[in-house]
């Protein structure tokens, strides 16, 4: 009788342990099996290397493939999923844009509440991975945020310094100019163009860019049209390079930059480790473009990372991964590899660069013009027009007024 | 008298073939592009939706029919261009010009290369901030230029850069064209005191039409859905102004979306497909009303 009673009790610990979240604290040769990770873009390959050599530490019978699918990573991903082959965990951008919930919505990836421990993520992380009050992604605790990056050999050689107002960097570009150098690497692609646009809007009128939080300032408002006219004068004055329009896509942007062709690139914390591949020797800083009044801050959010396939043939081998990447130790691994900017006070970026980044956005965060456009837009065309007028005033197709109005035309 | 139905052996296992994987998928996308099926969940049938998009569209209609512009520019540029340049090639090898051999291998080479690493090849060239031109531009003191997105020349560029890659292609059947055509012929034409030019324009120009026929109908298939090459160089977007965007690219953009915020929209894009289709079927109608005439009885 003792012996069942033993029995009936392990059995109902059993029970109550397995239906505990994964936790990352010890060695677990339970779970085996094989999963496959799909990522959008190089530059994320080191830190997921660094997270699955962590994971495989942890779960030594996991087999753990990636694939980064650079080229057209959504269409692949969605026709892979609607065929039924989709890999076991993939990127997706969460709540930022309609894709996820998509997915969500048709009961294509799992819900991970209650499986996987989100005890460390902060709120803005979790609204990346909450639908109605479930979670279907794992964030990363990185600010995607945008920075300018320069070159310290071309200042010091040139005595130029750090600017610390909106028109001191004016000035800066004029002499960069002058000096026979292209002040800013810049490509004529959609998301370089929003990457750089985000934070001069923040620096030209930090005002409207606070309003975007609440969207007390309308996505057509002055601060998002005074600023894009700024870019399109800066075009003008060659401040991209007297060819940039032929510059089509960011990896050559980078480029432009870490080859010493370029003093400056406006870009994203994520392409720290990129600059830091093609360039090793490069001796770079970033600092926030400043507003007029001396204070600078960074626009960005936290990062998504993986969700499952609610398809999945190894679903506990896929969970076990997704909390590892949910644990401080994998965000730890993912964070301090890429070289980003922490989102948590508990985990420190590693990169000095990156380092140097938060330090200069004093803490100031503002919301993406792009999220505000795509959150408050009446129709699902948002995207497709903000991504093709860009392009077109910037090649002087259409004035900034014409993309205002519509901008206007689609918001609520 | 019984029929002999064995041929039915013979045609049915293509018949099966063709119909699963051509006419199927042909008759599914016309069954697509009137719905609002988006890749997932249910299709919704939507009427003539979809094409009304397609021509009244404030935003789709006019790059939609600028790509169109773009391709048959490109049409033109096949016809009058590029077929009649490997034409002239393959003559000029068949005559046996000096070093026609090491040319020969040389227009061959950029054929058996995919054309993603030709854009690779011509990003290198032509990339503002490292490419070769550029570079070679600006050691010399010249002014240098955005290439592929410089409007006025990016479409002549494409074209050249197509020529320098599928050129062989063209090349390879005149060559082989010319090479089956009886020697006695070209001998008779010696002996009976013919120039060379006499030889080019009464024997080898009409016995080589059936071979043009070939090419240019090929040619034009693909100038109408051209796409890798025009998608590295100018980016989805078609590049500067529209210059190097193709059907096949709005197609590509509206259907798939375009960058990390696609949305897919497969009941449009079959709409797409369908015009596509009857486009291409009109052109290839007409064309081969005028290139029936170059065919001729053995």
């Amino acid at each position: 009788m003792k012996m069942r009673k033993w029995m009936a009790l392990s059995c109902a610990a059993a029970m109550v342990l397995s239906a505990l979240p994964v936790s990352a604290d010890e060695v677990n040769e339970d779970v085996s099996g094989s999963i496959t990770v799909w990522e959008h873009d190089y530059s994320f390959e080191e830190p997921l290397k660094a997270v699955i050599e962590g994971f495989k530490a942890k779960y030594p019978n996991v087999e753990v493939d990636y694939e980064i699918k650079a080229s057209d990573y959504q269409q692949v991903l969605a026709t892979a999923l609607q065929s039924g082959e989709g890999p076991d965990l993939f990127w997706t951008n969460g709540t930022a844009t309609d894709i996820m919930p998509g997915y969500v919505k048709n009961g294509m990836v799992e819900d991970l509440t209650g499986a996987v421990d989100f005890s460390i993520m902060t709120e803005d992380a979790l609204k990346l991975a909450t639908i109605d009050e479930k979670q279907y992604s794992v964030p990363w605790l990185t600010m995607d945020s945008r920075a300018c990056f320069y070159n310290k050999d071309i200042f010091e050689e040139n005595g130029w310094e750090v600017p610390k107002t909106f028109s001191e960097f004016e000035e800066l570009l004029a002499k960069i100019k002058e000096a026979g150098i292209t002040p800013l690497s810049q490509a004529y692609g959609e998301w370089s163009l929003l990457f750089i646009w985000e934070p001069v809007m923040s620096a030209y009128d930090p005002e409207y860019t606070r309003g975007l939080d609440d969207y007390t300032s309308k996505a057509d408002g002055p601060g998002a049209s005074g600023s894009l006219q700024k870019l399109v004068d800066w075009a003008n004055a060659g401040y991209f390079g007297d060819n940039w329009l032929g510059v089509i896509n960011s990896d050559d942007m980078i480029l432009g930059f870490t080859t010493g062709n370029a003093a400056m690139m406006v870009g994203g914390t994520w392409n720290i480790s990129t600059i830091d591949q093609n360039n090793p020797d490069l001796n770079y800083g970033a600092f926030a473009i400043p507003a007029e009044d001396g204070t600078a801050g960074l626009v960005g959010t936290a990062a998504n990372g993986f969700s499952i396939n609610a398809n999945t043939q190894n679903k506990e081998a896929a969970e076990a991964f997704a909390g590892y990447c949910a644990s401080k130790e994998g965000q730890t691994a993912w964070v301090q590899t890429i070289g980003g900017v922490s989102a948590s006070p508990e985990i420190e970026s590693a990169h000095p660069v990156a380092q140097e980044i938060s330090v200069s956005g004093g803490g100031n965060i503002f919301r993406s013009w792009q999220n505000v456009l795509t959150t408050y837009a009446k129709t699902d065309t948002a995207d497709t027009v903000w991504s093709e007028d860009i392009l077109k005033v910037m090649s002087g197709e259409i004035t900034v007024d014409d993309m205002m109005t519509d901008v206007a035309a689609i918001m609520e | 008298m019984k029929k002999n139905k064995n041929y039915l052996f013979f045609i049915t296992p293509g018949f099966v073939i063709y119909t699963i994987f051509a006419v199927i998928p042909i008759i599914y996308v016309v069954y697509l592009a009137f719905t609002n099926y988006t890749g997932m969940g249910k299709a919704d049938f939507v009427g003539f939706e979809n094409f009304v998009r397609i021509f009244h569209d404030d935003r789709f209609t006019p790059a939609f029919f600028n790509a169109l512009k773009n391709n048959l520019k490109y049409l033109l540029c096949v016809w009058f261009i590029i077929t009649p340049f490997q034409y002239f090639l393959a003559y000029f090898f068949f005559i046996k010009i000096p070093a026609y051999k090491y040319l020969k291998f040389m227009v061959f080479l950029p054929y058996v290369i995919s054309s993603t690493v030709i854009g690779f090849f011509a990003t290198l060239l032509f990339n503002p901030n490292i490419g070769l031109m550029n570079t070679i531009l600006k050691s010399l003191g010249m002014r240098q230029n955005a290439w592929f997105g410089n409007p006025s020349i990016a479409f002549k560029l494409l074209v050249l850069v197509i020529m320098w890659q599928g050129a062989g292609s063209g090349i390879m059947i005149f060559y082989a064209n010319f090479m089956d055509i009886p020697q006695e012929i070209m001998e008779a034409c010696k002996v009976d005191g013919c120039t060379e030019w006499q030889r080019f324009t009464r024997i080898l120009l009409p016995l080589s039409l059936p071979s043009c026929a070939s090419i240019i109908m090929m040619s034009t298939i693909w100038a109408l859905g051209v796409f890798d090459l025009p998608y590295i160089l100018g980016g989805v977007n078609g590049g500067v102004g529209g210059s190097l965007d193709f059907a096949s690219m709005v197609f590509y953009r509206y259907t798939f979306g375009s960058g990390l915020d696609a949305k897919t929209n497969l009941g449009f894009g079959s709409a797409i497909s369908v015009i596509m289709f009857l486009f291409m079927l009109i052109v290839t109608f007409l064309q081969n009303k005028v290139l029936s005439k170059f065919e001729y009885e053995n």
